[in-house]
């Protein structure tokens, strides 16, 4: 999609490019490039400036609304022109007064607050490039009348067709392509003047810079290009090569369909090994650009494209994209001396902005690349939990149903129930408990996991969970259960502790398969030894910071030293796992949970078999006394 | 208080409850949307509700918030919600409003519906 310029405007820069080329010197040349550049933008002021080192040096200013006086420098780090040198980015601010960045040329702020109650202050500033870097700023600043307060009382007796008007609110945003175009004749004039004499390739050229001054470019933006620079260049075949490394081979982008340009894909010259780039190589390498009107004369030039499509002249110039050497950009032409010198500058330029087409096209590029990514996950995580609740009403029922045989048989006095029943109420209990930790793993991994903090009394839930787990223990594995204190409060999600209980419990009873007693204990420690970041605050004065210790000992299998740590990664099975059964998730959301209410969990080894599992938890600070 | 009401749009639930309840010696009757349950609620009263949370169209919520606008409906019943959502955890808030009488989370344990529905029965 090709941007056309709006005619009085191409008219203005038409007949400015033709000034240009008519030779003048720089201090005049600048002066009147300031000066039309708000004639075509209808803006109030312009303002041009060239990067000397450090500092933007202002070389022309037109203000056609009143003089203010301005300095006559800027640092790199002031102002909206010092943010477009250094980032290289066009830059527009609709509410300028309300951006600090805005206030930095004039000598004196004028009265903010009275010119604020009057106009509305657009300001915006592009970079002037030449030869791949930043060479200068291009800045404008467009002040819309309001009506004043005097205006507006009288517009209550006024008809509306008399009332002043003020002018339309249209955003600066849409004056940035006609400014980059501004800016690329001004870098055009600092360059080569001559360039410009050619009078027949003015207005294609106004387009070409046209078409490569928008942000987001169209997709065919390369085809427009090749063929505007085709026609302002005169040149048969314009190629844009971008390297690949993968195949070590400058591949051609191109996309026109002139004849010359299927050829070249039909001959398969659109993909030239490195090793056989020969001059265009070396323009690779070493960025350095490369002018012969006489290619018979270059062994070194790939010799497909002058025997083949019978090119007899090229210019070819290094493409850069965010500073990185990333191919090139050649024109040839059938015709020897085709090209100057002078041409050198502008074929740079355009390569200078094509190199940000295709960042901007990269970028957008990577943007969709990174919401697919983030659509697919979120969609992924809201599938897993309604996958999970109907996988466990179907679950549940199965267990239902199994239980409710065992239930009959058992009162029916059946001496020994079918057993199926019993494996698949134990069965469907397992894969429940799998679907639960699957769910909880997946919202630990994307941040939705979430705890209901209440005031819980760990004793008591202590004595509950081990009299629960006792049923299912048996006479083999006899659990005790000792506390310092009566009672113990702290603040929890009292649901996921009961979790992280019944998971180690479960484990100490599983991992024992010769039976053996079974001791949790619960004590007090000093908040150091129980916190999981020592770094965390000190608590109130005059009192001693407390933690909880609970630690639960078996006389199992044990766990090897150098898997002490590992049995808390995801999925990690050790060698008890032939002994038992189960997601393999428990310790890693056991820990997980226990980390997230700020207390720590890990295995110590014991005197004599089995291990044992300790996990310390911040103390509440309300006392049950306050409680009550 | 001695008839329960089952209402859940899992089929296989509502059967595998009634015949629990039953077993129990339970009067037990299932209906699969809430907009059932409200006609049987006016029609007779005196039941132990089993609500399922979450059914299409008319779900449990809204039953709730209907009961709700007719305080006799909701003196004479006993309501327990059953939900896969409604963590144990969560219990005590919904006691607190006065919404209902028990929760029963799913997966539920076959003893625990037994001790829930004996509790309501009273």
């Amino acid at each position: 999609m090709s941007h056309p310029i709006d005619p009085a405007a191409q008219e203005e820069l038409e007949s400015l490019s033709e000034a240009i080329a008519s030779g003048m010197e720089q201090e005049q040349l600048l002066t009147l490039i300031a000066q039309r550049t708000c004639q075509v933008l209808s803006v109030a002021e312009a303002h041009l400036f060239l990067k000397q080192g450090q500092l933007l040096i202002r070389k022309a200013s037109h203000q056609a609304r009143q003089t203010v006086p301005l300095r006559s420098t800027l640092a790199l780090s002031e102002g909206l022109e010092g943010w477009a040198a250094r980032s290289g980015r066009a830059l527009a601010l609709e509410d300028a007064l309300a951006d600090r960045r805005f206030r930095s040329l004039t000598v004196a702020p004028p009265d903010t607050a009275s010119e604020q109650g009057h106009s509305a202050v657009q300001a915006a500033a592009v970079p002037i490039w030449s030869e791949h870097q930043v060479v200068g700023v291009l800045s404008v600043v467009a002040v819309d009348q309001l009506p004043s307060p005097a205006t507006l009382a009288s517009d209550f007796t006024a008809t509306p067709a008399s009332a002043p008007s003020a002018r339309e609110h249209a955003s600066i945003k849409g004056l940035l392509p006609l400014l980059a175009v501004l800016a690329d004749l001004t870098a055009l004039a600092l360059e080569n003047t001559r360039f410009l004499a050619r009078e027949g390739r003015r207005a294609k050229l106004l387009t070409l810079l046209h078409s490569l001054a928008f942000d987001v470019p169209g997709k065919a933006v390369l085809k427009d290009v090749e063929a505007q620079l085709g026609e302002v260049m005169e040149a048969q075949l314009v190629d844009v090569l971008v390297y690949h490394a993968a195949t070590d081979e400058l591949v051609s982008l191109a996309k026109s369909e002139t004849a010359l340009s299927l050829a070249q894909r039909e001959l398969g010259l659109d993909h030239l090994p490195l090793g056989q780039a020969g001059v265009l190589a070396e323009v690779f390498r070493t960025g350095q650009p490369f002018l012969s009107n006489d290619l018979r004369s270059v062994p070194q030039f790939p010799a497909a494209l002058t025997e083949h499509l019978g090119m007899k002249a090229a210019l070819v110039v290094p493409l850069e994209v965010e500073g990185q050497q990333r191919g090139l950009l050649s024109v040839m032409s059938s015709r020897t001396d085709a090209f100057f010198e002078e041409d050198l500058p502008f074929v740079l330029l355009i390569s200078t902005r094509l190199g940000h087409v295709l960042h901007s096209q990269e970028l957008s590029r990577e943007l969709a690349g990174a919401e697919a990514d983030w659509l697919a996950r979120a969609d992924q995580e809201q599938f897993l939990p309604l996958v999970a609740h109907d996988l466990k009403n179907i679950l549940t029922t199965l267990r239902g149903n199994a239980q409710l045989a065992l239930r009959r048989a058992a009162r029916e006095e059946v001496s020994s129930p079918e057993p199926v029943f019993k494996l698949i109420a134990t069965k469907a209990d397992q894969a429940i408990q799998l679907v639960d930790d699957l769910v909880d793993a997946s919202q630990m991994e994307s941040g939705l996991f979430r705890l209901f903090m209440e005031s819980v009394d760990l004793v008591e839930l202590l004595q509950e969970e081990v009299a629960s787990l006792q049923e299912t223990a048996g006479e083999q594995h006899p659990i005790t259960f000792h506390s310092e204190v009566d009672q113990m409060l702290v603040e929890a999600d009292r649901y996921r502790l009961s979790q992280v209980l019944t998971n180690l419990l479960t484990n100490a009873i599983r991992y024992s398969p010769h039976g053996g007693p079974i001791e949790v204990t619960l004590s007090q420690v000093s908040a150091e030894a129980g916190r999981s970041n020592p770094a965390g605050e000190t608590g109130e004065p005059g009192q001693v910071p407390q933690a909880v210790l609970v630690t639960i000992n078996d006389q199992g299998v044990g766990i090897l030293p150098e898997e002490r740590e590992r049995i808390f990664e995801r999925s990690f099975r050790g060698r008890g796992a032939q002994v038992a059964s189960g997601s393999g998730l428990g310790l890693y959301i056991s820990r997980e949970i226990i980390e997230r209410h700020g207390g720590r969990l890990w295995v110590e080894p014991r005197e004599g078999p089995g291990s044992s599992f300790r996990f310390t938890l911040p103390t509440s600070r309300t006392s049950p006394h306050e409680l009550a | 208080m001695s008839k329960v009401l089952i209402v859940d749009d899992d089929q296989d639930i509502c059967r595998l409850l009634q015949a629990l309840l039953e077993d129990e010696g339970f009067q037990v009757k299932s209906v699969y949307n809430g907009r059932q349950a409200l006609e049987v609620l006016q029609r007779e009263e005196g039941w132990v509700v089993l609500l399922d949370l979450r059914m299409p169209e008319v779900d449990g919520r809204e039953v709730l918030r209907r009961l709700h606008q007719n305080p006799r409906l909701y003196r004479k019943n006993k309501i327990a919600v059953m939900s896969a959502a409604i963590r144990r955890t969560r219990r005590p808030q919904l006691f607190l409003t006065g919404e209902v009488q028990r929760v029963m989370p799913k997966p539920f344990e076959l003893e625990e519906v037994i001790e829930v529905v004996e509790t309501l029965a009273g």
